[in-house]
């Protein structure tokens, strides 16, 4: 699954476009409401959209499981069996 | 490296794997810090921004944090593809930006001393939050310069790929940390 | 004198560190008109420390490669290795061990005061301020025992051993663990000289706020020693998940490894929580600013910040205690461990609860009344997981044949000693009951039956039951028992009497009291001087032992967990050939169950039945 160098950078404006679009509606959101509760759910939900996507995308927090999804999962059953496989 | 470094017996998690493992627990862990200094905002002044708060300069700093993630993900990008000169070149822009970034940090501060000093409610959350954050860049820029620093003059990325992902990764997190302080500092009301 | 260099550099680099901090803080001050004392003192202290890594062998081990140069990183030596930034995992418990040794005896001797100071109403030796200060850093000290003596001591000497690895998953930041708890130390040690702390180690605001420099020093010693602790956390999680020997799956995973993981969790997120108190405290001394004052501030905060570490901490100091508790109990019993899955799901239960009944301390503090009522009952739900391990120590002592070596007579301390601090503690979680027992002895006595009822017994019974494979030698068994027998009935009686002048009412933290409570504290106060000569044959013996005693057999108990199969102590490498781990650690009495076999040895474990 490995993706060319001109996919990634792709990716990567992708991303970025998407973020600047979250921040300025997070900004003229934060102008428009001025009920607090309402404003803090909405930045909440803004703000953890943005965190996933720079964890997912830009940080590849799946990576951790790329090469070793065998191993992690040898690590969560007790079958001896299917543990017997991987050696 | 020498002699004694453990070679992973069970040959099941390659020591990339295990680096990222390490570095994920720390980012979690730091997490929680940034968890605690959020949650304090609002236990020390509510929801109440000032007016005084320099939006334009909140959303200018975002901004450029946003753009620094984007280099450093091309940093890494051309770092594994073997395009070395790319690399360097967009570390050096993610290390200038991040400079440009402290320095926004700086003239913030000099400009919230007369409004709003350590000594006063909003002023305490605002030096605390923006001051802790700052100190991440100021380490990620640090990270990000030795490891340009290492590849320099190489033409192969060799032992250091790791050490670019590792800074880069440290980077985004820094971002990520930013993420929720700009709402926190500048939007809530 | 070549075997103190590393020493000798650290301290160079301490003090060059200080002088460029300092430097640095005087200039940055020198623009302004305020006192720039504790500033100076806080960015000293922050190069010190760096400046003491790096002299003390950071730099030759890891600093280098930083700027692509080479590093050697050798842990091999004579007994100089344990003096400089070492690598290995058996050193670097070594090192914990020994020094947090050196740290209980230290508080042991401030207890010891504390009881002289209290065995008649008046004032004798201490002056009220003195007196809080020794009875702060006897708390301060014995929290660092125990929170590191367990899981920065015997984790990190038996962890890799037990899970049949060569090393943890970090060996250097293990090092850095270790030796940035000596600035530690050297900053506890040095408050009492610069006006002391009276706030106790809680070190609550405002007051803390108002101490001498004494105060500044000990809560920069804290928030380093929090770092260490996240460190190895961070350490004993990444090891658990990646270096377990092949076929050592998490329901063959020995009961130990299990409860380092869950105090592992909990000290790697939580343990930051202090750290941000305890940096605010330090930013509302050195920049003025108002977290706890008015205007806005609330002490309340710090009260919040503080107890969402330090309750979850209570259990980065048991849990690894019921850990060995629970190992050890097993071996001796012969037996397979009882509802080992039960145990692992309590673990995991009291890791998740420990996170959510922080505000049990806060009943009298002005918090939120709505807020009551929650928080008894989630302090109340963590005895259901916490009786589960009791049942399961129960369940394998039941009808076995007990091997009553000192090792199993301190792990059944345990049993007896925290179930007395366990009931005592349903009277602190209950809102009613709190309110009269607040800031009373009954809260020390409790305490003190957790933490030293539970987890010093856990710890003695973990120093004796890995002591052959640490030292490669065997103490002496009767020396051993004369120990436990005397520890047990005068730690019983020192903390039983306790509880009498709580109930009453006699407030903690004072110097002076009611003469109405003189005579049960006079009886506490022999008990414990009792109990203080309890710890004279330990210290001969283990001395004695170590120096002089009988070489230990590699297998001495028949266990068959992973430690006990290599050589006593083991090689740099910790096995000559790696183990594939086959069945379960505990399946005593069942010859068909064969824990581990090693690739070129026909005999695989299977340490007899009875």
């Amino acid at each position: 699954m490995h993706k060319t160098i001109q996919e990634t950078l792709k990716l990567g404006w992708v991303v970025i476009v998407i973020l600047a679009i979250m921040t300025a509606a997070e900004y003229i959101v934060a102008v428009v409401i001025d009920d607090t509760a309402i404003l803090f759910t909405l930045l909440l939900i803004v703000g953890l959209a943005k965190a996933w996507l720079i964890i997912q995308y830009f940080m590849h927090f799946g990576q951790l499981w790329e090469h070793v999804s065998d191993a992690w999962y040898g690590m969560l059953s007790d079958d001896p069996e299917a543990d017997r496989e991987e050696d | 490296m020498t002699n004694h470094v453990p070679h992973h017996v069970n040959h099941r998690f390659d020591a990339l794997t295990i680096n990222r493992l390490g570095l994920w627990l720390f980012l979690v862990s730091d997490a929680s810090f940034f968890i605690a200094l959020l949650s304090s905002r609002f236990f020390v002044v509510g929801t109440s921004t000032p007016e005084h708060v320099d939006q334009v300069l909140g959303l200018s700093l975002t901004i450029l944090l946003l753009l620094s993630s984007l280099t450093a993900y091309r940093a890494e990008a051309a770092a594994e593809h073997g395009d070395l000169p790319n690399a360097k070149k967009m570390l050096l822009a993610t290390i200038g930006m991040g400079i440009i970034f402290v320095f926004g940090v700086g003239y913030e501060w000099y400009e919230a001393f007369k409004h709003f000093p350590p000594s006063t409610g909003f002023g305490t959350v605002l030096f605390t939050l923006t001051g802790v954050h700052v100190t991440h860049v100021v380490t990620g820029v640090l990270t990000l310069g030795f490891v340009y620093f290492r590849i320099r003059k190489s033409k192969t990325i060799g032992d250091n790929q790791w050490a670019v992902e590792g800074a880069v990764k440290w980077w985004h997190f820094v971002d990520v940390a930013w993420v929720f302080i700009y709402p926190t500092l500048y939007l809530i009301k | 004198m070549a075997v103190f260099m590393p020493i000798v550099k650290g301290l160079i680099g301490a003090a060059i560190g200080f002088a460029i901090g300092g430097g640095i803080s005087q200039l940055i001050t020198s623009f302004t008109k305020e006192p720039a004392t504790e500033p100076m003192i806080v960015l000293g202290y922050v190069f010190a420390v760096i400046g003491w890594l790096m002299g003390v062998g950071m730099w030759k081990v890891w600093g280098r490669q930083w700027f692509g140069k080479s590093t050697n990183n050798d842990p091999t030596g004579g007994w100089e290795r344990y003096l400089r930034f070492n690598i290995d995992h058996k050193v670097i418990g070594i090192q914990y061990i020994t020094s947090l040794v050196v740290v209980f005896l230290l508080a042991g001797v401030l207890a010891i005061l504390i009881r002289v100071e209290l065995m008649d109403a008046g004032q004798n030796i201490f002056t009220k301020n003195t007196y809080n200060t020794t009875m702060s850093l006897h708390g301060i000290m014995m929290i660092a025992v125990a929170v590191a003596a367990v899981m920065g001591g015997f984790s990190n000497f038996v962890l890799p051993l037990i899970i049949g690895a060569e090393d943890v998953a970090f060996p250097r930041v293990n090092a850095l663990s270790f030796w940035i708890v000596p600035p530690v130390v050297v900053l506890l040690l040095l408050s009492p000289l610069f006006g002391g702390f009276d706030t106790g180690w809680t070190a609550y605001p405002p007051l803390a706020t108002q101490t001498p420099i004494g105060g500044l020093l000990f809560e920069l010693a804290f928030l380093t020693f929090g770092i260490s602790s996240i460190l190895g956390g961070m350490n004993f999680i990444a090891t658990i998940v990646t270096q377990r020997a092949p076929g050592m799956t998490w329901g063959r995973l020995p009961i130990f490894a299990w409860s380092v993981l869950a105090a592992s969790v909990i000290s790697l997120t939580a343990t930051q929580w202090v750290a941000y108190g305890l940096l605010m405290i330090i930013f509302e001394r050195v920049f003025n600013m108002v977290f706890f004052s008015p205007p806005g501030g609330n002490a309340l905060l710090y009260e919040h910040v503080f107890w969402f570490y330090s309750h979850p901490a209570v259990y980065i100091m048991i849990l690894p205690a019921f850990g060995a508790e629970l190992e050890i109990i097993s071996h001796f019993a012969r037996k397979p461990l009882f509802a080992y899955r039960w145990v692992v799901r309590a673990f995991a239960l009291i890791v998740f609860l420990s996170f959510i009944v922080w505000a049990h301390h806060l009943f009298t503090s002005g918090m939120g009344e709505n807020l009551h009522g929650p928080f008894m009952i989630l302090t109340e739900l963590i005895s259901i997981p916490t009786g589960v391990i009791f049942l399961s120590a129960l369940g394998t002592l039941w009808r076995s044949k007990l091997r009553l070596k000192v090792p199993l007579l301190f792990a059944l301390g345990v049993v007896f000693n925290f179930s007395i601090g366990g009931l005592t503690g349903i009277f602190l979680a209950d809102v009613a009951t709190d309110i009269a027992l607040q800031d009373t002895y009954f809260v020390v006595a409790h305490f003190h039956y957790t933490i030293m009822g539970g987890e010093i017994f856990a710890i003695f019974a973990a120093g004796y039951y890995w002591f052959p494979k640490i030292t490669g030698r065997m103490y002496n068994e009767t020396l051993g028992r004369i120990h436990f027998g005397l520890m047990f009935l005068f730690y019983n009686i020192t903390f039983l009497a306790m509880f009498v002048p709580g109930t009453v009412g006699m407030n903690r933290r004072v110097a002076e009291y009611p003469p109405e409570f003189e005579f049960m504290n006079l009886v506490t106060s022999i008990a414990a001087f009792a109990l203080g000569i309890a710890f004279l044959p330990w210290m001969y013996n283990m001395l004695n032992s170590w120096i002089r005693g009988p070489k230990a057999p590699d297998n001495p108990w028949d266990a068959k967990t992973l430690e006990w199969q290599t050589s006593s102590p083991p090689p740099l490498e910790n096995f000559d050939e790696f183990p594939t781990v086959t069945g379960d650690p505990y399946g005593y009495g069942d010859e068909s169950v064969i824990h581990a076999k090693f690739p070129n040895s026909t005999d695989a474990i299977s340490a007899e039945g009875d």
